[in-house]
């Protein structure tokens, strides 16, 4: 593919960070090539719920679609923590081998490389960051804190969930809003009703997925099914909303399985080209302004494996950080059966939250919080098989009439936590692997800390209490203590207020490199207490663009 | 079968060699006969649906098995601690002490061959027969959730 235009900008990964700003760019006028490593998903083709068979098919993995990794130090199992692994009525304890590495579960870490990234397999949860999270390190003593505010962001969360059309009452406790969500909260599950009805915490979770017609997208029918892929277009994946806005525009060229192996400097510190594998071919690009945002995994990949004799450590690294101070994500859910419900395999996922646990200093004596999610539907108990290897143990004819009988009144309450960085926990370059191209590939170390644990056992807690007094007989629970299964990761490039601690400035700008700027999750300093971070992504993203245009 | 599901699946059968000595065990093929049979105890056919080797899940069962050697493994070693458990073969024993020795396997520890190998077996086999279509009947499902949906009222 020859280029037809000379892009003013250059973007790297087309996911959240991506995708934000070059909508963002081009909006303004600017020209745009997107580069993007995975392949373009076919909604229809890709996602296919309607036939037979479509409890076993998750998100489809294609050539390209998952990144290379490797992991290293994940943290030991220890007895004395046993309390937290993951057991089933149907399973049972599956003693976990006590002394040894914690392991990644299949991929290890959520991800889709691909146009749309992360977004194609995500439930469209849009949550902005509550305000006391931009003040971590001031509050709570660790971490750090952001060099921007709730406020700086604000006007961006607004621009995000009018583009993406998000729907729900109110963005929660102290997210102060300018304008109200672009569409009506959705109806609530059975499940959602269940929980509301027996505490009083739980709220409307705001997201983005269409209530009604919108955005040229149709209404959600409720198939349930958000993270096997939207074959509807009605979830809001950046795909079907920024991009398809951005390519109509005409000064964005995509171009899909281009993979950017090393970013070159040139003069005066500035990127001056991108070596690229396009659909196989090698060729180097000259850059302008160049946005990475391929995610907090290969960001500092590229980074790391860009060094030269110039920068022996790496690009943007100056300070040292690259890499450093990753954050997985915290998960414990607990599911069971209530007697009476019913349906509870209809309607949206994550439909309802509970904020109340939110925030910087949640717990006493602990750093980070928590947020709890109705999650019936989207972690599998949509269809019998995640009924029949989860939450009804037996087999035989009586079994059978038993699975039956249940069917519709599970009920699963999972609560996403907060990691605080940790020296040990980081993405380094792997010394032994590669990747087809010869890029080395990134390895993960993450290791969960006492303060870790410490909020693993009140996730457990605040769970089971839900479940509790729902009703529920308790049938499963799985945790991230056993595995790391991280749903989200943050903070390998930060963004930092002075050039010694951080990667990028508050607007996403290299402290190394004029015209490098970086997009994703990586620049958090710390990661929200559960708050899913597409919509902070994005809303930085929008804020970007207006930077680099000046 | 989704590359995630095979790739759990997979680290599920891994560690089941712990207290089983396979230099005494006789290994057993993995039949389909023999699967057949397995399958129809844990999903046997009732009012609504029929039995899982109407539907052929103990073919895809053997061919998902014999993809993979560690699943073989551990397959086979199981099938071996069936046929020697009962005192003769599986096959040839009253149903009722097979679903007896079923049920001892079912609350067996799980890093032990007989526990692993069933939890194995009934995971896999679940998975395969809750895909079809003609399984499902009783249930307040569609076969897919789309192109419907489920729109509400839901209650």
């Amino acid at each position: 593919m020859e280029l037809s235009k000379t892009p003013d900008v250059i973007v790297i990964g087309s996911g959240a960070g991506g995708a934000s700003v070059a909508y963002g760019l081009v909006s303004q006028g600017a020209e745009v090539l997107l580069l993007e490593a995975g392949p373009w998903f076919e909604p229809v083709e890709d996602y296919p719920q309607d036939s037979a068979g479509w409890e076993r098919r998750s998100f489809p993995v294609k050539e390209g679609s998952q990144a290379s990794i490797t992991f290293g130090d994940l943290g030991v199992l220890d007895t004395a923590d046993r309390d937290l692994m993951r057991w089933s009525d149907v399973a049972g304890r599956e003693h976990p081998q006590m002394g040894q590495q914690r392991l990644p579960y299949a991929g290890g870490y959520s991800h889709v490389m691909g146009v749309g990234g992360s977004t194609l397999h995500y439930v469209g949860e849009a949550h902005r960051l509550h305000p006391e999270a931009f003040r971590f390190q001031t509050l709570t003593g660790q971490g750090a804190d952001w060099p921007i505010s709730y406020d700086d962001l604000e006007p961006y969360y607004t621009q995000v969930e009018h583009l993406m059309g998000v729907a729900g009452t109110d963005a929660g406790p102290a997210r102060w809003q300018s304008a109200g969500f672009a569409l009506p909260p959705h109806p609530m599950s059975t499940g959602a009703q269940v929980l509301m009805q027996s505490g009083d915490g739980w709220v409307v979770n705001p997201r983005a997925v269409n209530s009604e017609a919108y955005d040229e997208r149709p209404a959600c029918n409720y198939c349930g099914q958000c993270s096997r892929g939207c074959p509807l277009g009605d979830k809001a994946s950046v795909d079907v909303t920024l991009l398809r806005r951005a390519l109509d525009s005409g000064r964005l060229t995509l171009m899909a399985d281009a993979h950017v192996t090393r970013l070159v400097l040139g003069a005066g510190g500035r990127v001056s080209h991108l070596d690229v594998v396009h659909q196989g071919a090698e060729r180097r690009i000259e850059a302008p302004q160049v946005v990475l945002a391929a995610g907090a995994v290969n960001t500092p990949r590229l980074l790391l494996a860009s060094a030269s004799a110039a920068q022996p450590n790496g690009v943007a690294n100056g300070s040292g950080q690259v890499g450093r101070h990753f954050m997985e994500t915290l998960r414990w859910e607990s599911a069971g059966l209530v007697q009476g419900l019913r349906k509870s395999h209809m309607g949206l996922p994550s439909d309802a939250t509970d904020w109340g646990f939110a925030v910087p200093n949640a717990i006493e004596g602990l750093a980070g919080g928590f947020k709890l999610s109705h999650t019936t539907l989207d972690t599998g108990l949509g269809g019998p098989i995640g009924y029949a290897t989860r939450m009804v143990p037996g087999f035989g004819a009586a079994w059978k009439a038993q699975m039956r009988a249940h069917f519709g009144s599970a009920l699963s309450v999972a609560a996403i936590g907060q990691v605080v960085a940790d020296e040990r926990s980081k993405v380094v370059l792997d010394a032994a692997q590669v990747d087809r191209f010869g890029v080395p590939v990134a390895q993960i170390h993450s290791v969960l800390t006492q303060n870790s644990l410490g909020l693993l056992r009140a996730m457990q807690s605040e769970t089971r209490a839900a479940l509790a007094a729902a009703g529920a007989d308790l049938a499963d629970e799985t945790s991230s203590w056993d595995e790391f299964i991280a749903t989200h990761v943050f903070g390998t490039a930060r963004m930092a207020a002075r050039a010694e601690d951080g990667v990028v400035n508050g607007g996403g700008q290299s402290f190394d490199h004029e015209n490098l700027w970086i997009s994703d999750a990586s620049v958090f300093p710390t990661s929200g207490a559960g708050e899913a971070p597409s919509l902070t992504i994005m809303a930085l993203g929008l804020r970007m663009a207006d930077a680099i245009l000046g | 079968m989704s590359l995630n599901r095979r790739k759990a699946l997979i680290t599920m059968a891994a560690p089941f060699l712990v207290g089983f000595d396979p230099a005494e065990a006789q290994f057993a093929p993995v039949g389909q006969r023999f699967l057949g049979k397995l399958v129809d105890l844990i999903l046997p056919q009732d009012a609504q649906s029929p039995a899982a080797s109407a539907l052929f899940v103990h073919v895809e069962l053997q061919e998902v098995v014999q993809s993979h050697e560690l699943l073989a493994r551990l397959f086979e070693y199981g099938l071996s601690w069936l046929d020697q458990v009962g005192g003769r073969p599986f096959l040839d024993l009253p149903e009722a002490v097979q679903i007896e020795i079923l049920q001892f396997a079912s609350q067996a520890d799980f890093n032990q061959v007989p526990g692993r190998f069933f939890a194995v077996l009934r995971l896999m086999a679940c998975d395969i027969y809750f895909s079809k279509a003609e399984a499902i009947e009783g249930y307040p499902l569609q076969v897919a959730p789309q192109p419907e949906g489920y729109p509400p009222p839901w209650s």
